[in-house]
Parts: structure tokens; sequence; C-alpha cells
């Protein structure tokens, strides 16, 4: 009688965990392809494009490309940014490979993006980098828009960056969010310390007012929102939205609503991610779009795009602007899609 | 002897412990609880109201009438839940263009029942078929106390109520599909009728239900042991049966022979599942009304009256291409329960959708990129 109760015991769990496994990876799960209107690739960003920094000011984004998302010392793709002018005339969607300054011996892939404008107007980027042999960095860059050209101002390396995945600039300091025994901390030019509490973070981002900061934690699919206090520099959970998707990184336009990149499918990311190479491998890409109301108690998703992986294959970021959709993905393409309608990308009904 | 006993109890103890772990697991990802739907349109969308200006009690069953370009529309499938009755028939909504389409309104149909009207009648799955100028329409009643199918024929603005055939073989009676006139397939979800014995049924997952075929005279069983039965939709051009199968959440497709017997050829594995079937006469796509998160659309189920209880509606479109065996799937409509909640129907005409529900709304939208969409 004893071995039954604990033959029951063991039984369920095991069922308990396979199933929670099953969930986890998203095993019951499929994505069903739309999109907001007709959609293109953008030519020549073959190895990613997992990041996009918009200056709006400007009409520009920036793109990370040729990210090392594991240990790889054969990786065959050199990192790059890119640069997209949303100025662009009509029918044209290039993508530019901008020069570095400085950076001639450098082992550079970059993964997160972010960027502040000095005093005198020049873009400084902000970038995380992992090497080949995955040592990590944050890169500081000013943009020569005249020459087109990356000048390297600075690189931070600090033992608390432990695998830094995405950074978000705040008046000229960072805060890179970590993605292993994940957490979120902050830079201010000499010191490193944990701002948020453990947890594996992704993307990260600022509201456009810097009162708020949210934080995708991937592993429980939710996207928290803290209180950014500016003046101590520290950060106060006010709320989480369970997403039940991956999330990947963020962008929040000017009406402070945020566009996310995310994964719905766990599985398929996490294989393809393990070989981005192998065309083999897919994963879904989607994009989400959320509106808060102003307390940040309520807010409304629009799912604005999903593939299944032969056109874009595991989304991670997505920009909006001016009815155009700029979507990157971690390890392949990056595709731009117009916006058909508005009622497309902000259902009500 | 009892040593032998002893072994024989404790291996058949596993092994029943062993099926019941699988039934468990089967059953948790069935309910999808894991799953959401993220809300989009396809283009701009409208709830239709009622000539009143009110929302209808329901629209479960939508069939196009091609030849009159407009949808024959059920209402009132929540009196097969509740003691309590809403008002149950056919609506009509004919579809237009350009902004004359935006306020058009659902149009009640009058019946002029052939005996007196059913006490029991909740209108589920219909379907049409055009005839020498004329329309013949037939209507599955899912209620529990009255499976029947009626037949109808629609002159002008009001239905003409032929007959109805009862049969105490029918227990859960879903959907039809008229191959000719007089001539129809209709899907029997499983055994057991709508109740406690029917949910037990549901949840182990069996393979009981039944596909009737309908010669005029008699109802003969064309597909049995089909896992839960849900919708039915005829390519015509083709001659293709498509059948749905609700908790196994695929489509099969069926070659109907001359002589209406059927020849299984595929399954469209779409992992939602699928309630309503529409096939577009002009392209061949397969359009579909799915239940995404199971587990919400059974508890609205159960609760008709209650608008708190929302399930989120999904439509999907299945692009068969030339070689029959491979196909695209996209989803053209996907929301949460907030604007239509529990989709159950759907077709598509003219660039235009309707999405109709178990017990609510019925929707509009406006297709702007049906290439992609």
């Amino acid at each position: 009688m004893l071995w039954q109760v604990v033959g029951l015991v063991v039984v369920a769990i095991a069922v308990n965990f396979y199933v929670n496994t099953l969930f986890f990876l998203d095993y019951n799960k499929r994505v069903f392809n739309h999109r907001p209107g007709p959609c293109r690739r953008i030519e020549g960003i073959e190895n990613g494009s997992e990041d996009i920094e918009f200056v709006e000011s400007k009409k520009l984004a920036f793109i990370t490309s040729g990210l090392v998302y594991f240990p790889n010392p054969h990786a065959k793709y050199d990192g790059k940014i890119f640069l997209y002018d949303f100025k662009q005339g009509d029918g044209k969607y290039q993508a530019k490979d901008l020069k570095f300054v400085g950076m001639e011996n450098e082992d550079f892939h970059p993964h997160g993006l972010s960027h502040f404008i000095l005093k005198d107007g020049t873009i400084r980027l902000f970038v995380t980098s992992h090497s080949k042999q995955f040592k990590h960095s944050v890169y500081l860059f000013d943009f020569d828009e005249s020459k087109q050209q990356l000048k390297l101002v600075q690189i931070i390396r600090d033992e608390k960056f432990v695998r830094p995945n995405d950074i978000a600039a705040f008046r000229g300091r960072i805060v890179p969010s970590h993605y292993q025994c994940g957490s979120v901390v902050k830079y201010d030019g000499k010191k490193v310390e944990v701002v948020a509490a453990p947890e594996a973070s992704n993307g990260i981002i600022f509201s456009r007012d810097f009162k708020k900061f949210f934080v995708s934690h991937i592993n429980h699919r939710t996207v928290a929102i803290y209180d950014w206090d500016q003046k101590k520099k520290t950060l106060i959970l006010q709320t989480k939205v369970p997403l039940l998707t991956a999330i990947d990184n963020f962008y929040i336009d000017k009406n402070n609503v945020l566009w996310i990149g995310s994964h719905p499918i766990l599985k398929d990311a996490v294989a393809h991610l393990d070989a981005p190479d192998d065309l083999k491998f897919k994963a879904p890409s989607q994009v989400l779009r959320i509106q808060f109301s102003s307390d940040f108690k309520s807010h409304d998703i629009t799912e604005v795009f999903v593939d299944d992986g032969n056109f874009i294959a595991a989304s991670s970021v997505a920009v909006e602007h001016n009815n155009q959709l700029l979507i990157g993905s971690v390890g392949r393409q990056l595709v731009h899609c117009d916006i058909a309608h508005p009622a497309v990308a902000n259902s009500k009904l | 002897m009892e040593l032998l006993l002893a072994a024989v109890h404790r291996v058949a103890f596993w092994i029943l412990l062993a099926f019941f772990a699988s039934a468990v697991i089967r059953l948790i990802l069935m309910l999808d609880i894991n799953k959401r739907v993220y809300n989009h349109t396809p283009g701009p969308c409208r709830i239709v109201f009622d000539e009143d200006g009110k929302d209808v009690d329901g629209s479960a069953g939508i069939h196009f009438v091609r030849g009159r370009n407009l949808a024959l529309i059920t209402y009132g499938y929540a009196n097969a839940f509740e003691n309590g009755s809403v008002p149950s028939g056919l609506a009509s909504f004919e579809f237009k263009k350009g902004e004359e389409q935006t306020h058009h309104r659902l149009k009640k149909l009058d019946i002029s029942w052939n005996e007196h009207v059913p006490k029991h009648f909740a209108p589920l799955g219909l379907t049409a078929f055009e005839n020498n100028g004329r329309v013949l329409t037939y209507v599955v009643n899912s209620h529990p106390k009255a499976q029947c199918v009626h037949f109808f024929t629609l002159v002008k603005s009001s239905l003409q109520h032929r007959k109805a055939l009862c049969d105490s073989r029918f227990t859960s009676l879903r959907d039809i599909a008229a191959v000719d006139a007089d001539r129809f397939f209709v899907t029997n979800l499983g055994y057991f009728s709508q109740g406690h014995l029917q949910t037990v049924e549901l949840a182990l997952q069996s393979s009981l239900g039944l596909i009737y075929f309908y010669d005029g005279r008699n109802f003969s069983v064309a597909v049995s042991n089909f896992p839960t039965p849900s919708a039915l939709a005829i390519d015509e051009k083709k001659r293709l049966l498509y059948v749905s199968s609700l908790l196994n959440e695929f489509v099969r497709v069926y070659e109907i022979g001359r002589d209406n017997t059927l020849k299984q050829k595929v399954d469209i594995s779409l992992l939602a599942s699928p309630v309503g079937l529409h096939v577009d006469y002009a392209t061949g796509d397969l359009w579909a009304a799915c239940h995404p998160v199971l587990l919400q659309a059974f508890i609205h189920q159960m609760n008709p009256s209650d608008k708190a209880m929302k399930s989120p509606s999904q439509v999907l479109r299945v692009r068969i291409q030339e070689d029959g065996i491979s196909w695209v799937v996209t989803e053209p409509y996907a929301n949460d329960g907030a604007t239509i909640s529990g989709s159950n129907a759907v077709t598509f005409a003219a660039d235009q959708m309707l999405v109709g529900s178990l017990f609510e709304r019925l929707l509009h939208c406006d297709i702007l990129n049906p290439q992609i969409t």
C-alpha cells in the first residue's frame, strides 16, 4: 500500500513535470500567418537584425547584425550596424552598412542597442556585444552623419556584465539587462549596481518621459513595468503583464505605445538560435502592440504581424513609424511592412 | 495462486495508472491552457445589428447563398443549453459594396411553419442548395430534446417550412452540407447527448462521432468513428467534402463520389478547434471559425447568458495549393472575446467577411489585402 502511494506521487510529479515542459516549450502551439499590409525583405541583411534603435528626431534607425548568441568560435559572419533611413522615397527600402572608426582589432558581434543625443546634436549609440569567445562588452559610438560612419568612443567591461542582452540609455548612462542569472544593472560611469530582482531579462526600454521602465521576463512570458526613480536611479516594480509568448525586444513610440518582437513557439526558437546559419531550422515571428492606460493598470494588445518563419525567422524587435513597420530578427532577415489601415494595427473590433 | 493474483493486480494497477496519466496529459493539452489570441483584424470591422439596432441573440450558423449574394444566419442556439428561451430563427444579410455596407442590418426572416411552431428550436448549422431558382434551406436543430433537420424554402424574404426529420439515432447534431436537392451530409458530434456523459466522452477524446448522409428518403452512416465531427463544407467545383474535428483539431478532406460515397484524401492539421467551415467558390479557399482556447469555449458554452464568460474568437483561412496535398494557413482575424465571443461560423464574399458567434454578436469586416491577410 505504501509503495502504491509512493508510486502515485512519483507518477503525479512526472506528469506535472512533463506537462509543464510541454507548455514551456509551446509544443501544442502553432502560428497562423498574417500581415498588416504588403511586406518585403530588406536586401543585404542576412545574418540578423536583432535590435533596432529608432532616432525619431532624424527618422533614422540603427540595426545590429551578426549576433553571436552562444559561444561560436567558428562564426563566419561579421558584426555590423546598419542604418535604415525612414525618409527614403517611396518604393525604396535600403539599409546601409556603416563603417567603423577605431575598431580595427575588435571581435565585435552587437546585440542590444540604445541611443542618446549629445548637447551638440551628435547621436551616441550604446551597444552590448559578445565576442566569438563570448566575452561581453558595452561599446559607445558616436554617429558621424556627414560621413555616415560610427566612431568608437569607449569600451566598458565589468564583471557584473554577465551575458548582457539589451541596453537602455538614460541621460548618457546605461542600463544593460542580463539574460543569464537574469538581472538589470545600471552603470553610471563609475560603478555597476544591480537594480532589478533576479529573473531572466531580455529587452528593456524607458518610457518616453523616463518615468517608466519596461523589462521583458522571457521565461515567465511577462512584461514587467517599473517606476524609475530618476534621482536615486532605482526601479520599483509596478505591475506585470502576462503575454504567454516569449518576449524579446521593445520599442516605445511617441504615444508611449509598446511594440514587441517575440517568439510565440519557444521550442522552434531554441532550435533555430542554436544554429542560426542552418536554414533547415526556422522559428515563428510575432509583433505585438500594447497600448497602456495612463495609469498602466489596463492595456490593449494587438498582434500586428505573425509569420511561421519562412519569410522572417525569430523576430526580436519591431519599430513603427508613419504606418511603416520595421521588423528585425535574431539571426536572419530584416522586414519592412506597410500598415494598410489604422484598424489593422490597433484593433478595437 | 495468490502470488499470481497479486502480481496480476500489481500489473493491472500500473497499466491503469499509465492510461489515467496519459488521459490526464491529453486532456490538459486539449484544454489550451497556455494559449491565447492577440487581437487583430484584416481591415475595418463593425458589429452587425438587427433591424431594431440591437445585437442578435447569437449567430452560430452562417451559409452564403451565392445566387442571391446573401448570407443566411441562424440565431437562438442558446436554447439548447438553458431552460429559458431566447428568440430563435433565421436571418439574412445581404452583401453590398462601399459605404452602403457599413450601416447594413440583419433582416430576421419570417417563418411559415408547416405544422405548429416547434417547442424547442435551437438552430445551429445550416446549408442551402440553389435549385431551379429556389433556395432549399436545411437547418440543424441542436436542442437535445428535438434533434432534427428542418427543411425550408427561401421565398423572397421569408422561409416556408417543408418538414422536419428526426431520428432516435441523433444525439448531438452539429452541421449540415447539401450536395443536391434533398441530399445532404450531417454531423453527429459524439455518442452521448448534451450533458455530463457527453462531457466525459469529450474529455476522453473518443472517436464515436458519425457523419450521416440523407439520400432523399433515409439516413445512412457515411463515416463512422470520426473524432468529434463539428463542421461541414462542400467545394462544389472539386466535389470535395471538408469535415472538421473539434477536439483533434484537424479538417479531413473527402472526395465525393458519383453515388455520394466518401473517399478520404488528406487531413489538414490546425491546432485550433474548428467549429465552422466555409469554402470560397471563386478561389477554393477553406475558411474556418475556431475556438483557440478550448477551456474558455467550454465554460462559455455552459453559461450562454453570462456575458462576462467570454471566449476568444479566431478565423483561419486555408489556401490549398494546386497539388491538393499542401496548403498555407493564415489567420485573418483573432479577438480575445471582448468584441466577438466564441466564434462559431464564418463566410467570405466580395472581399468581406462575416463572423458569427455562439450566442452573441455578428461581426462584419472588410478585407483590405485578400492575398496576404
